[in-house]
């Protein structure tokens, strides 16, 4: 019984394989103008495919588009330090960030808060340093979703340009193509 | 830890609530035994005017600590390392103790009022500052 079951389980999982990738590309009509052949039909179909393949970059069978990557995730531990002032630049120095991580709190006035780590009143922190962390997160999700949707027009561009020439291709061979 | 904290929390808003605040009979506080103050509100602001209201948790700051003007000291309570901060100077005005001090690029009050144990303290830096409210108490 439980062979059964996941024989069906496979056979769906195989369907879903097999259908996924051609759902949401809907398949041209295509005429024999002048009476070809369904083999002289294959073999121009294949060579349109090729040819529009070539011309557009974009392959229906293996759809990717050419994109730069998203910006890699940033570090949230540590926020940008604020960019301060003459003061706080003379002040500063490579210390400033490392005691200020230690602190957790405003990076860019770790050290001179750094007197302590037992500090009472020198070691309250700020709320902007979790404000900062959820800025971070909120952009790097724009990023993410902007860069899909980014992928998405490019995909949806891709293809339609791939369209055009194979049905350019197709009609110069005597078919109508729709 | 958080859990001991909470509890501190809670024994301080009793101390403060519940049974007298400060002591009656003694009526002006002394400065013989320490005082253990609770900090009940903080509000974090920043110069351009904007101010929100946080816990005493979230900006690091204890929940509970303690005011001792002879050792001139306040110690952070119910933490395994206590923080500690020395007061560089006390005044006395119209029942009001006024302690203050320094720490880093911060510096400090304490207000606690003599006749009911109310404090109110601040810690300022540049364009930052933090004003806490309170309850002290003898304990």
């Amino acid at each position: 019984m439980i062979g059964c079951g996941r024989r069906v389980a496979l056979f769906v999982l195989a369907g879903l394989i097999v259908a996924v990738p051609q759902m949401g590309t809907a398949q041209p009509y295509i005429y024999p103008d002048r009476g070809q052949s369904y083999q002289q039909q294959e073999s121009d179909k294949g060579q349109c495919y090729g040819w529009a393949v070539q011309q557009t970059g974009f392959d229906p069978a293996n759809p990717q588009v050419a994109m730069a990557q998203p910006p890699p995730p940033q570090y949230y531990g540590q926020p940008q330090a604020p960019q301060g002032g003459m003061l706080r630049g003379a002040a500063g120095g490579a210390a400033l960030g490392a005691v200020g991580g230690a602190i957790g709190g405003d990076a860019g006035k770790g050290a001179a808060i750094g007197a302590g780590v037992g500090a009472l009143f020198g070691g309250m922190r700020r709320m902007r340093y979790e404000e900062q962390q959820q800025q971070q997160m909120q952009q790097q999700q724009q990023q993410q979703q902007m860069y899909a949707a980014q992928q998405q027009n490019a995909m949806s561009q891709g293809r339609s340009n791939y369209e055009r020439a194979f049905s350019a291709c197709m009609s110069a061979r005597g078919y109508t193509v729709r | 830890m958080k859990l001991l904290v909470s509890g501190l929390v809670v024994l301080g808003f009793a101390v403060a609530g519940l049974s007298p605040p400060w002591s009656a009979a003694a009526g002006k506080y002394d400065g013989a035994a320490p005082l253990v103050c609770a900090a009940m509100t903080v509000s974090e602001c920043v110069a351009e005017g904007r101010c929100q209201r946080r816990n005493a948790e979230k900006v690091n700051f204890p929940a509970l600590f303690k005011v001792d003007v002879k050792a001139m000291k306040l110690w952070e309570l119910g933490a395994d390392k206590p923080r500690e901060t020395s007061i560089r100077s006390l005044d006395r005005e119209s029942n009001k103790m006024i302690l203050s001090g320094a720490e880093g690029e911060r510096g400090w009050t304490v207000l606690i009022n003599e006749a009911n144990g109310k404090m109110s303290a601040t810690a300022a830096g540049d364009g930052e500052g933090f004003v806490i409210f309170g309850q002290c108490a003898l304990p």
